[in-house]
Order: C-alpha cells, then sequence, then structure tokens
C-alpha cells in the first residue's frame, strides 16, 4: 500500500500503535529540556500543515496566507487570557473560531480568484495582517508583542515544564487529526477532492464548489487558530514577528516535502523539518539554506514529496512513484 | 508645498518600484510565469553596487552596470534551474522553485554579508532650488535614471530583432516558435532582463537609502508585484504607472495617517484590484476566474 | 601495612597531588549567562559588552577567582529579539549550573524574558534595560543604566534650557523603550515651557525617512528629539541631509553614544547631541583602570556599552563573593547594593531595583563625541 493511501484505522492498528505508544513513553526516557520542547514544535507543525493541506493538497486552492490565521489564534488567545483572564480551555477554541471567522471573510470574496492569483490575494491578505497586527498597538502592542501570556492550565493542572507540554500536543495532535482524517474520509473529503481533480465536471453534477471551497477555508484556519493559541501559552510571549510570509513559507515547505493530499504527508513532513536540523546541528546557521534546497529538490524530483498523491504538482520527477491505475482498488485486509 | 515634496519623494521610490514591476511584467508577458526570487535579485544587485561604491570606490556608473550585471547572471541561472526544466507544467512547479531559490538566496546573504544593514556612501547629497522650492538632486537623479532605463528598455523591445522576437512570444509563444523563433532563448533573455532591471533598481535603493541588507527584497518584491498587478500584468506602461500611483500615495499616507500605515497601502491595492479587477488598470481581460 | 592499605592510601595521595595541580583550576566554575545581541541590528553594543566582560573576567580570574572557583560567563545570542531572548531565559533557567544572568540590551527583549526569570527564580541583571516598567515588574528584575524618568528630564534640560530651543518635534522608535523614553522627555519639556509641535514613530530597521521627515519639515520645529538606535540615526542623518533640511538641531538619548554611530552616520551625524553616563577622561582611578585595560587589550577605546556592562559583570561578582551561589541568595544581597564603585558612577538599588544616574551633556564634533561646553 502506498504511503499517500495510508490512515489509521482499525484494521491497521499493528501500523500506528506501537507509534502512539513510542510517542507516550518518548518522555519517561527522554528528560532534556530541549528535545522535548523540539518535540513541542513538531507537534505544533503537525497541526499547521495538515491544516494547510486541507486547502492545498485536498481542495487544490493554493493558499499563501496560512501564517496570518496561526497568527490571529496566537494573537487571539494572547490578548483573552492576558487582558481578561480567559483560561486557555476557552481561549484555543476560541483561538479557532476567530480565525476561521477570518478565513471565512477573507475566501468569500476571493475563492473565484484561481491559481496564481488566489496565491497572490492570500500573500497580499498575510501581508495587511501582519502591518495591522504591527501598527493597531492599541489592540496587539505592535513591535513590543505580548509578554507575559499564562501557561496552558486546565482546570488547575498546570503543564510542567516541556514534557507537560509535549503530552498537552500530543493529546490535541491526536483529536485534531482524528478530526482531520473524518473530514476527508467524509462526503465533504471528497468534495474537495473532486474540485481539486475537475472543478467543472464537479459543478456539473450539481456540486456547489463555492460553498465547499469556503468551508475548506475555514477548516483549515480553524485548525491554524488553534496551533496558534497552544504556540501562544507555550511561548509565553507572541509578537508579530512570528507570523510572516516566512512562516508561511516553512509550513508549505513542510506540507510539500512531507507531500500533499494524504494524511501521512504532512505529519511526515512536519515531523522531518522540525526535526532536521536538530540532528545535524551544523545545519542550524544554513537552516534557510537546506530547507530552499530540500524544496527545490523536491519539487525537481520527486513533486509528490514523501507520501503526498502524485499528480497534484502536475509533474513527473525522476524518483517519483509511478500513479496509481484508478481502476485497482486495494482490497480490505 | 509640502505636498509638492511628498509627491516627489513618492515620485523618486514610484520609479524604483516601477523598474521592478515592469520586470515582473516581461516575464509573466513573455512566459506567463511569476516568480517570487525576484526581490533576492533585487537585493544581490544592491549589494553589488554596495561593494563597488563602498570598498571598491568606484563611480555610481560603474557599480549600476556592475549590479545589472551581477543581476542578469542571476537572472540567467534561475531561468536555467526553475524554469527550464519544468516547461509544461503550468505555474505552481515554478513559482514553488523560485521561493526555495528565495529561501536560499537570502540565508546565503544573511551567512556571507552578515545581517546588518550596510552603509551605501552617499553621491549627489545636495539640493537645488527650483521656483523657491528645494529639491533632492538625488530625487531627481534617480528619476532621471529610471526614466532612461525604461526609454533603453522601449527601444531595445520596438527596434531590435530579439525585441521583436520578445514580442512575438509574449503574444503566442508557439506562433512564434511555429515561425523560426527560438523560444527558449527568448524566456532566457526575458528573465535576465527583468533580472537585470531589477538589479539596477536595487542599486538606486542602496543609494538613495544608505543602506543594504540581505531582507531588502522581501518587501520590494512583493510591492513591485502589487504594481504589476495594479497597472496590469501585461503593460509595461502600466507597471510604470503603478509604480508611481502606489509610491505617491504610500508617501501620502505618511503626511496624512502615520508612517507606520505605509507598507499597507501596496498590499490593499493588491488585494482589492485582484478582487475588484484583476487585470488591472491598463492589462487585457486576463482568466483570473 | 597491608597491601590493600597501601594502595588505598596512595590512590589518596595521588588523587590529592592531582586535583590542585598546575593542570588548572580544579573547583568548579561558577557559571553566569549571557542574554545579548552579538549579530543583528544591535550587534556591535552586544559585543562592546562581550569585550568589556571578558577583560573583566579575565582581571577576576587572575586574581583568584570568586572564592576559589572560575568564573565562567555562557554567552547566548539573543540579537535582541524578544523571541530570543525569551527562549535563551528558558534555556538558562532551567539549567541549574546558572547562578544568575546578565542581559539583555532593550527593555522588549528584557520584559519578554522576565516573567520566566521570574517564575524560575533567577536574576535578571540588564546593564541598558531603561524602561521604568522593567525593574519594577519583577522582583528578580535589575536595571543599572537609570530610566528614562531620569533621563527624559535631563535631557529636555539640554534642549530647553541649555539649548534654548522652544519649538520640539519628536522621532521616536515604536517599541517599549521608544515610547517610555518619548512620553518621558515630552513631559519634562512641556513643563520647562517647549510647545512639542508633532510626533511621530518609524519602527526598528525602517530604510525610508524622507517621507516622514519631509512631514516634520512642515511644522518648522528648532529640534528633533530622536529615541533612537544608531542604526535608524545614522540613516535620519543622512537623509535629512538628503532633504536639504539643515535649519533643525538632532538631539537623541544615551543609546546613541556608539563608534558605530559615527562610522555609519560619518559627517552627517556632525552636531548631534546626546547624553552620556560614562565618559574615558573621566579621572577617577577605577575607570582610568578599566580604559586603560581596555585600550591595551582591545586597541580602541571602550564606549558607554561596554562600561556599564563592565560595573554589571562586576557587580554581579562582588554580590557573589558575598552571598554564594544560590539564586535566591544572590537577588538578596544584590538588593542591598549601597554606592557600588563603578565606572559609569556610583551605583545603589532604589526599592524599585533600578538607579538613579549622573548624566553629561555630548556633542558630536569633527566626527567625535565631546563634552559639551556652554558658551
Amino acid at each position: 500500500m502506498a504511503l499517500y493511501d495510508f490512515t489509521p484505522r482499525r484494521n491497521n492498528i499493528k501500523v500506528w500503535l506501537p507509534i502512539l505508544a513510542g510517542l507516550l513513553i518518548l518522555p519517561l526516557f527522554v528528560k532534556s529540556e530541549y528535545i522535548l520542547n523540539i518535540g513541542v514544535y513538531a507537534g505544533i507543525y503537525v497541526i499547521l500543515a495538515s491544516s494547510l493541506n486541507i486547502t492545498n493538497g485536498y481542495t487544490g486552492l493554493f493558499s499563501f496566507g496560512h501564517a496570518a490565521f496561526y497568527g490571529i489564534g496566537a494573537y487571539t488567545a494572547g490578548i483573552l487570557s492576558t487582558r481578561y483572564d480567559f483560561p486557555f480551555l476557552l481561549t484555543l477554541p476560541l483561538a479557532g473560531i476567530v480565525a476561521a471567522i477570518f478565513g471565512a471573510a477573507i475566501a468569500l470574496p476571493t475563492l473565484r480568484l484561481r491559481g496564481i492569483f488566489l496565491a497572490l490575494v492570500t500573500i497580499g491578505f498575510q501581508q495587511i495582517t501582519f502591518l495591522v497586527i504591527m501598527n493597531w498597538i492599541g489592540l496587539t502592542r505592535g513591535p513590543m508583542g505580548i509578554p507575559g501570556i499564562p501557561p496552558a492550565s486546565i482546570l488547575g493542572w498546570e503543564p510542567s515544564g516541556n514534557r507537560g507540554y509535549y503530552y498537552l500536543i500530543l493529546a490535541i495532535d491526536l483529536i485534531v487529526l482524528f478530526l482531520i482524517a473524518r473530514i476527508i474520509n467524509s462526503r465533504v473529503g471528497r468534495t474537495f477532492v473532486a474540485i481539486r481533480e475537475d472543478e467543472l465536471a464537479a459543478q456539473s453534477i450539481s456540486i456547489n464548489t463555492f460553498h465547499a471551497k469556503i468551508l475548506s477555508f475555514v477548516i483549515a484556519t480553524f485548525f491554524a487558530g488553534i496551533a496558534g493559541a497552544f504556540f501562544a501559552h507555550h511561548a509565553r510571549f507572541i509578537s508579530a514577528d512570528s507570523f510572516r510570509l516566512e512562516e508561511t513559507f516553512l509550513i508549505l515547505t513542510m506540507l510539500i516535502v512531507g507531500g500533499m493530499g494524504s494524511f501521512l504527508g504532512p505529519v511526515i513532513g512536519a515531523v522531518f523539518l522540525v526535526i532536521l536540523p536538530e540532528i545535524f546541528r551544523f545545519l542550524l546557521e544554513y537552516r534557510g539554506v537546506v530547507y530552499g534546497l530540500i524544496m527545490i529538490a523536491t519539487i525537481l524530483f520527486r513533486p509528490e514529496g514523501i507520501a503526498g498523491v502524485p499528480g497534484i504538482i502536475p509533474t513527473r520527477g525522476i524518483l517519483s512513484q509511478p500513479e496509481k491505475q484508478p481502476a485497482a482498488e486495494e482490497p480490505a485486509t | 508645498m509640502l505636498i509638492l515634496a511628498q509627491f516627489i519623494n513618492g515620485f523618486t521610490q514610484g520609479s524604483i518600484y516601477a523598474l521592478i514591476a515592469i520586470g515582473f511584467v516581461i516575464i509573466f508577458g513573455t512566459m506567463n510565469l511569476v516568480t517570487f526570487a525576484h526581490g533576492e535579485v533585487y537585493m544581490v544587485g544592491a549589494f553589488m553596487g554596495f561593494f563597488a561604491l563602498s570598498l571598491w570606490h568606484l563611480p555610481w556608473y560603474l557599480a549600476l552596470a556592475m549590479g545589472m550585471g551581477v543581476a542578469w547572471i542571476l537572472g540567467f541561472l534561475i531561468e536555467k534551474i526553475a524554469f527550464r526544466p519544468l516547461r509544461a507544467a503550468g505555474h505552481m512547479p515554478p513559482l514553488l522553485i523560485t521561493i526555495g531559490l528565495s529561501i536560499i538566496l537570502k540565508d546565503l546573504a544573511v551567512i556571507l554579508f552578515g545581517a546588518e544593514n550596510r552603509p551605501v556612501p552617499s553621491i549627489y547629497g545636495e539640493t537645488i532650488k527650483i521656483a523657491g522650492f528645494q529639491i533632492s538632486l538625488l530625487q531627481l537623479f534617480i528619476i532621471a535614471l529610471a526614466g532612461l532605463l525604461i526609454i533603453v528598455l522601449r527601444l531595445l523591445i520596438q527596434g531590435t530583432k530579439i525585441g521583436r522576437a520578445m514580442r512575438a512570444t509574449a503574444q503566442d509563444h508557439e506562433a512564434a516558435y511555429a515561425m523560426g523563433v527560438n523560444v527558449n532563448r527568448v524566456f532566457s533573455i526575458s528573465f535576465s532582463l527583468a533580472s537585470c532591471l531589477g538589479g539596477a533598481a536595487g542599486v538606486m535603493v542602496g543609494v538613495y537609502y544608505n543602506a543594504v541588507y540581505p531582507v531588502m527584497g522581501d518587501t520590494a518584491g512583493l510591492k513591485g508585484f502589487a504594481a504589476c498587478i495594479l497597472g496590469g500584468l501585461t503593460s509595461i506602461p502600466g507597471a510604470i504607472l503603478g509604480g508611481l500611483i502606489i509610491g505617491i500615495v504610500e508617501n501620502l499616507t505618511v503626511q496624512f495617517i502615520a508612517s507606520g500605515y505605509r507598507d499597507i497601502v501596496a498590499f490593499l491595492v493588491l488585494v482589492i484590484v485582484l478582487v475588484i479587477r484583476p487585470q488591472g488598470i491598463l492589462g487585457k481581460k486576463i482568466r483570473a476566474v | 601495612m597491608n597491601r590493600k592499605k597501601l594502595f588505598w592510601m596512595s590512590l589518596i595521595v595521588f588523587s590529592l597531588l592531582f586535583s590542585t595541580g598546575p593542570l588548572g583550576w580544579s573547583a568548579e566554575p561558577i557559571y553566569i549567562a549571557f542574554s545579548g545581541p552579538l549579530t543583528g541590528n544591535y550587534a556591535e553594543y552586544g559585543q562592546n559588552w562581550q569585550k568589556a566582560i571578558n577583560l573583566a573576567v579575565g582581571w577576576i580570574n587572575a586574581a583568584g577567582g570568586v572564592n576559589g572557583r572560575p568564573l565562567e560567563i555562557v554567552y547566548g545570542d539573543s540579537k535582541s529579539d524578544p523571541k530570543e531572548s525569551a527562549a535563551l531565559a528558558q534555556k538558562y533557567t532551567s539549567d541549574p549550573k546558572f547562578v544568575a544572568e546578565i542581559g539583555d540590551f532593550t527593555s522588549t527583549a528584557c520584559m519578554a524574558a522576565q516573567p520566566i526569570y521570574d517564575r524560575a527564580g533567577m536574576v535578571q541583571l540588564s546593564p541598558t534595560a531603561s524602561h521604568p516598567k522593567f525593574a519594577p515588574g519583577s522582583i528578580w528584575s535589575f536595571g543599572i543604566i537609570g530610566t528614562q524618568a531620569g533621563e527624559g528630564p535631563f535631557m529636555a534640560r539640554y534642549a530647553v534650557q541649555l539649548l534654548g530651543k522652544k519649538k520640539i518635534a519628536v522621532l521616536y522608535i515604536n517599541n517599549d523603550w521608544g515610547i517610555a523614553t518619548k512620553d518621558y522627555f515630552i513631559k519634562a519639556a512641556k513643563e520647562m515651557g517647549a510647545e512639542i509641535l508633532a510626533v511621530e514613530a518609524f519602527f526598528e530597521a525602517d530604510k525610508d525617512f524622507t517621507g516622514v521627515l519631509t512631514k516634520l519639515r512642515g511644522y518648522k520645529p528648532e529640534l528633533l528629539y530622536i529615541p533612537s538606535m544608531y542604526n535608524e540615526m545614522a540613516l535620519i542623518a543622512k537623509q535629512r541631509e538628503k532633504l536639504g533640511w539643515m535649519d533643525v538641531l538632532l538631539m537623541g538619548p544615551g543609546s546613541l553614544y556608539s563608534p558605530k554611530l559615527l562610522e555609519i552616520g560619518g559627517p552627517s551625524v556632525n552636531g548631534l547631541y546626546t547624553s552620556a553616563v560614562f565618559f574615558p577622561k573621566d579621572p577617577r582611578p577605577e575607570v582610568q583602570k578599566f580604559v586603560k585595560g581596555f585600550e591595551e587589550k582591545y586597541k580602541a577605546s571602550p564606549n558607554m556599552f561596554a562600561a556599564i556592562a563592565y560595573d554589571g559583570i562586576n557587580l554581579l561578582t562582588e554580590v557573589i563573593r558575598k552571598a554564594g551561589t544560590d539564586r535566591k541568595a544572590i537577588r538578596d544581597e544584590l538588593t542591598k547594593t549601597k554606592n557600588f564603585p563603578g565606572v559609569t558612577g556610583k551605583i545603589t538599588f532604589t526599592e524599585r531595583r533600578d538607579v538613579i544616574k549622573d548624566y553629561r551633556q555630548l556633542v558630536i564634533k569633527n566626527g567625535e563625541f565631546t563634552l559639551y561646553e556652554a558658551k
């Protein structure tokens, strides 16, 4: 079975359960705050890449504004918790909702644009969000950022160091990935793929593609907002600097290298690119160069990435997987 | 009087944005593609100009020539890496590669040159008085230089064989190919030419603001793109108009609102134009929806 | 004696011999954490800190260290970016070997890291944070450069009373420090009868000032007060020249007292007015020892930033000598500091854990910082 077909199910529990178990007991063996911190960031980027996958991978809409929604979520959580003492249990979902509202607001006028024009308008929105955060000092404290965000406490329990945050992001990841998998495997998800493959054909069988595209955007930005809230409560300090266009490019790189349009793709991409500069420490200074090279190599040689569906990026590379024959169906095991 | 001064500020910056925007128009017009690495080509040109002026103490025209030359070469290489291998792949894969290239170039610049500002020596620091009003000589110089480059460009495109080939390819590259135009070569030269203009813009910005630094390409590239879209993706006069409008509106924003909001102008323009009238002011109607 | 006893005795003797041998320190070093801009927009400030701290630590260790243990500084580059300083704070506080922290440079970076040092209970001594809300923000935070509550009125006196300029416009950097600096200056200047004609802000790393300078010029101020760091100030000076706006005086706070300003600004910064808490020609013996030692080691004159970091590390060392290496004991001892003889003046902490400084007026003449002399 190809990597891009893999979704954790009851019938392949033998594959993913050991991995999950390994992740759960990891902190018992690894005590270093620094390494657990990397784990936490991997968890955050898994959500970001997976959510971007919904619009860019499954629906084929090239959005370049993801970091803006990540930022909106983070600032929502930051403002609500520092100014109005909202607890983490409230700021997390509210951040997602606020980000999704912005997502819908942006999607409505712009989703009729195609291809490069959609990409450009999302970049425009990304930059405007960044500049508004920087300038609206009354709301966001502009370049000074929001310090002193309280830790993610749930009904009295507070994460003890990075180990606590690791388990928390692991739990959130499991919930988010479960939800995403359910959405993808439902009619809604199939509608997304239909739009990607041939929008005109989808319209001709009475699918309201406009509504579906908006929904895709709303779902993706909702999860991005949640990632933002978690980030805010973990880092305890946020500033507009973390949500620039570079951040969108980073998330996009993770998605492309890991692979678009599949469950595993963004997960692998996020974990791989977060861990890579830590394994090869000397790469840390050259992180930009390395990420750029990996992105270019992926597009040139294996455009579907490690675990993505071939064909979304319409070229074939030397290392590409052969495209699956449409008639062959995996027998259920 | 104050408005006039801001107008001139805007005209100067607008001329530079126009040069960058023209680059995008040339690339999109001939190749139907977009590059996100243009800002970094501009940055490399600017650094070349800085080294020429500050380290080797060369006169400005040599610095400009060197900046443009290095940008040309870089453009040539980018076309070979990102666009040539993926001719039939549509616009997205080459775009993604240029994103990768832009990340690499920025990081390399930080590693090689350091992240700090490099101070570019001043030229034409004086002001002159016209009709009782002070104008900076440097601003006039930049406007004139940009104008000169644009005129040379027009002569190139209208009057030379390669210019005709570029225009033919822009109109219909398959027909041009059928008529014996070496389309690959035209693409390569177009990209290099556009990059060369970007490099010139970089040198001029370095001199105007007395500073070059590795991430200077980010905003410049995006604003140049906004100018290009405002003017109409496929129109060179449109790009000039778009650049000037953005430059002037930015400075009027500083004057009447606040200087922090200046950068938002270009992006608001980008979003509004794309939503309301994607072909911009002077562009042909394009299938954007 | 039997063989076993002999063996153990020789082992003990040998280990005693080698533990204090000429191979160097046997004692475990005392670690102090450093958070500051070694690269980036403020690199020159952080590098000056590093030079001065290395000088001081070299002398301290040559004289036997602190209570017999060598002092070791672990340098972390924060670029004075609040994200990085917060990340470094996480790293330092979770490592028990660090007894205290020196840094960061900007008030914003310090305040971003402050909650982390506060929660973990570790001293955060900033040589340069001058925002009045920094030190009071946590019982673990200390500032030794004085605050804008002190510098603001001093600069206002300089502008309004000494130079006699009553029509003033302000162009400030939009961060915590810039806002506080502008506020205190404006308040004091107004009390002295000055008229604040216009107030505009710019962002760190902004390059284009032609628009905002043109706007300010329209108000016809006599003096521009510019809370800024060296990079932006140099560009402002150059660009106002380009616009031909020479009939206005430029003044800025002590953050500008740095050789990099002269280097980047060139002749455009001649005539700029600023302040200093440290001047190399000060005849006091501790100042001369520092200046001579710095010049010998680095072949360059120390500036205020080197001086303040020098004071910071010496102060921490003195406190550790008295209180030992427990983080809380260090903090408690630090608050008791009275009249510590720093090269930037005597250091005594107020109950807010900041200090009150003596400033001097400076002006740039012929590419050099000189003391202002009233005519």
